[in-house]
């Protein structure tokens, strides 16, 4: 027993050495920028820290540190780093690390400032994109450049839009919304059997209900806040103001029980899996062809990434109108307590301004990671010990090179679509796009509530459940939650808003 | 000896209840066994069965594609498990042992300020600044023993246990002459196997099931817990279903690597839970005795 306790006195004395010992990195005045971003880690991440090194102490006279933390824990880390007081110095912000909590909880550095030492960020950047990282008036966030514009894909698997194309002359690339998509979806369940017509992972937010030529006043389709469908922004053009309402109470706007009741006729018809409310993983299916029809995102090219990605050809169509939306879910930031803010500002111009260390970054090391095929088309060697495969992750992504599937201009017409729904902005705009931020802080707890009886009722608002049936008791629910209270929130705050900026009221067209 | 008839019905029915529970509890397991080894494609098509509908091994595959990451995995898992279990007991035992001496001056404080912190934590965010800005515990080893070393709740269950040994067995050790540590050693230890046992046991699994302290501290790959392992597949795949719905652009990161099968999901929790069912027997005959000992005094 006694040379037990002597094993156990000394375990402890070698681990009070080795906590000494850890973390003693070298001071020689040399900065380093500690960069947080989500993501696996990959073996040869040292070896393109080191090649960036090489670019960033020349160019900025400082090292980064870039470290990947696991997707899942991201938020929770950024969250503890913040609540500490951690020095990091950069980190992703936006889906993951949300940027209101971080802005307002004191997380993230004000940058408006240093802004002027990084003149780069400004120029590349337009200013309704850098809103996105605004909070409550100041800058807190860069943005990362992607697509920001908004608009509704229906994809289709080639092969069955070409058979249905043949047997009834119908071209869904010419359709404009997604009731046309009826015929299709009945042809499709007459000659394929096994095939689901219709994928609803979209839910309610497979119609846009001005696009579908119902009677609709144009109400927003998107709006900023989580929480879900209970809240709409309204654009009164009579009045010339916006009114913030309960999108599933206020039908005659929104056409919110039409559309849960087409989907539930759908679901009738068969054209909707009848197991929709059990199924949890409908990827695995979809790459064996076995829905016919789904909503996604549009973006420019994403056919043959589709491709790439299921191993044959899709046919996706943009059927609605295009809409602004925000930048918001792919950004940086330097932490509040970050020493270097000066060098680190400088750091994200070099990643929205420098080809060469972004695509370093984004990509790797040419001739390992990935190889030239053209003056900026890539491939990635397979199973390479680098490969983080999200550009958005770093900067700005209309400097990354183009991958296989992706049109060479995918990036101009990137850029073209998102002017589109800038210009469609002025008409429909996004008041996140405005600058408005809504501080949901003091009413946290409500909207917590009145979220959990959205996600209580998403399941049905996939068609398999009549509406006549839940309905009101969702909404009488949704009330008694206090729906009504962030309501009220959301406009007293939007009011205040557009007095203290009266010149944005004026820029809209109503 | 004749048993009444009325015990033998309650036999018959007792043990039907417990078989059905039993029942109830092995098959969502025996269901994740079976699943893991099914083929992706059937179970879209089948369903889960005990019984694969069709039998592939591909998701085992898959999950020991990498089998450095997992072995490693197993074997932090397993170093600090074992540590954690040997040091806490040890540590706890000898603050439990000193609370039951009556000669022990400042015995009720001393008892206090250990009840105190049962009653009031330091919260996450203090204990991560003490861990990470001042003991510099994150990314090594020790973050997963040292923090979690002593529970009070433990310690109080092992003074009830240890003031529960008959004074006179002690005293005559102390008239045969040996010492305080020697007595503790060679007696009040053996003497207390089954509550020894018990928190032995619950420490290992409450170590074993440890995902959380990976999460928060460790950032190196080859230090990660075998939990965590499993718990960074469902949270990444959550995650990604999250970004997707803030309308995040996450078509360039489905591919295979981050967004596992249903059947890999299952294989993973297999491999996982394995260890800790095996040890789970060997301590068993002392775990019933241990939760009752520790709460009954006499």
């Amino acid at each position: 027993m006694k040379k037990f306790l002597a094993i156990v006195l000394a375990m402890l004395m070698v681990l009070s050495v080795c906590t000494a010992c850890s973390k003693s990195g070298g001071d020689n005045g040399e900065i380093t920028l500690t960069w947080y971003v989500p993501g696996d880690k990959y073996p040869d991440t040292a070896l393109v820290v080191e090649e960036l090194n090489k670019i960033t102490m020349e160019k900025i006279g400082c090292k980064i540190d870039l470290q990947f933390i696991d997707t899942g824990s991201f938020q929770e880390r950024m969250n503890m780093n913040m609540a500490s007081n951690s020095d990091y110095d950069l980190t992703f912000v936006g889906y993951l690390n949300q940027f209101e909590p971080a802005a307002s909880k004191g997380g993230l550095m004000q940058l408006d400032e240093l802004l002027k030492l990084a003149p780069g960020i400004t120029e590349t950047i337009p200013e309704y994109i850098r809103n996105s990282g605004v909070y409550m008036g100041k800058t807190y966030a860069i943005p990362n450049m992607q697509i920001t514009a908004y608009a509704l894909a229906a994809t289709t698997p080639k092969e069955y839009a070409d058979a249905f194309k043949k047997a009834t002359g119908k071209d869904v690339t010419t359709f404009t919304n997604s009731l046309q998509y009826e015929d299709y979806m009945e042809f499709v369940k007459a000659n394929y059997p096994g095939v689901y017509p219709m994928r609803t992972s979209y839910g309610m937010g497979s119609f846009r209900s001005q696009d579908e030529g119902w009677d609709a006043k144009d109400p927003f389709f998107r709006t900023p806040l989580n929480g879900g469908s209970f809240y709409q922004l309204y654009k009164d053009s009579e009045n010339k103001k916006f009114k913030v309402i309960n999108g599933f109470k206020e039908e005659e706007l929104t056409h919110a029980r039409m559309r849960a009741d087409k989907l539930h006729e759908y679901f009738k018809k068969g054209w909707i899996r009848q197991d929709i409310d059990s199924v949890l993983d409908e990827e695995a299916e979809l790459k064996q062809k076995k829905y016919a029809l789904w909503y996604g995102t549009y973006k420019p090219g994403m056919d043959g990434e589709a491709s790439n990605r299921y191993g044959w050809e899709t046919v996706s169509t943009r059927i609605s109108s295009v809409s602004i939306g925000s930048a918001s879910a792919t950004m940086v930031g330097i932490g509040a307590n970050c020493k270097h803010p000066e060098e680190a500002i400088k750091f994200i111009e070099l990643m929205n301004t420098d080809k060469e260390a972004y695509n370093l970054v984004c990509f790797g090391i040419e001739g390992k990671h990935y190889n030239k095929v053209g003056d900026e088309r890539i491939e990635l060697v397979e199973g390479s010990g680098y490969n983080p495969n999200a550009s958005w992750k770093f900067g700005n992504q209309f400097n990354a090179y183009r991958l296989p599937g992706q049109p060479d201009d995918v990036w101009e017409q990137t850029i073209e679509f998102n002017n589109l729904g800038y210009e469609m902005s002025k008409v429909n705009p996004d008041v996140t796009t405005l600058g408005f931020t809504f501080n949901q802080e003091d009413i946290k707890s409500t909207v917590t509530k009145v979220s959990e009886i959205d996600n209580k009722y998403m399941a049905k608002k996939h068609g398999s459940k009549d509406p006549a049936t839940y309905w009101d008791q969702m909404l009488a629910e949704a009330d008694a939650a206090g729906n009504q209270i962030i309501i009220d929130e959301y406009q007293k705050q939007l009011d205040a808003f557009f007095e203290e900026h009266p010149e944005k009221l004026a820029e809209i067209v109503w | 000896m004749i048993k009444s008839r009325s015990s033998i019905v309650s036999q018959i029915i007792l043990n039907t209840i417990i078989i059905i529970l039993c029942c109830i509890i092995i098959y969502p397991f025996l269901l994740v066994v079976g699943a893991s080894f099914t083929e992706e494609k059937a179970l879209v098509e089948f369903g889960y069965n005990i019984i694969p509908a069709k039998a592939s091994l591909k998701a085992y595959e898959y999950v020991f594609k990498n089998p450095a990451a997992i072995l490693n995995a197993y074997k932090i898992t397993f170093i600090f498990s074992v540590m954690r279990m040997v040091l806490a007991v040890l540590l706890q035992a000898m603050i439990a042992y000193p609370l039951t001496k009556k000669m022990l001056k400042g015995r009720a404080g001393l008892s206090f300020y250990l009840y105190f912190t049962m009653l009031f934590g330091g919260g996450m965010v203090p204990s991560y600044i003490l861990i990470t800005q001042y003991l510099h515990l994150d990314d090594t080893i020790w973050v997963y023993v040292i923090p979690m070393l002593v529970s009070p709740w433990n310690i109080f269950m092992m003074r009830t246990f240890f003031a529960g040994i008959p004074n006179a067995i002690i005293e005559s050790a102390y008239i045969d002459g040996a010492n305080e540590y020697r007595i503790f050693f060679t007696m009040i230890l053996p003497l207390s196997k089954p509550i020894l046992a018990y928190i032995a046991l619950t420490t290992f699994l409450g170590a074993w099931n440890d995902w959380n302290t990976s999460m928060l501290y460790i950032n190196d790959d080859s230090l990660i817990s075998l939990q965590y392992l499993l718990q960074r597949i469902m949270k990444n795949l959550e995650v990604l279903q999250n970004a997707q719905a803030m309308g995040v652009d996450i078509s360039t990161l489905q591919n295979a690597s981050e967004i596992p099968g249903e059947t890999v999901r299952m294989a993973m929790a297999v491999v996982v839970a394995g260890p800790a069912l095996v040890v789970f027997p060997f301590f068993q005959k002392y775990f019933v005795r241990g939760i009752t000992v520790g709460s009954v005094k006499g």
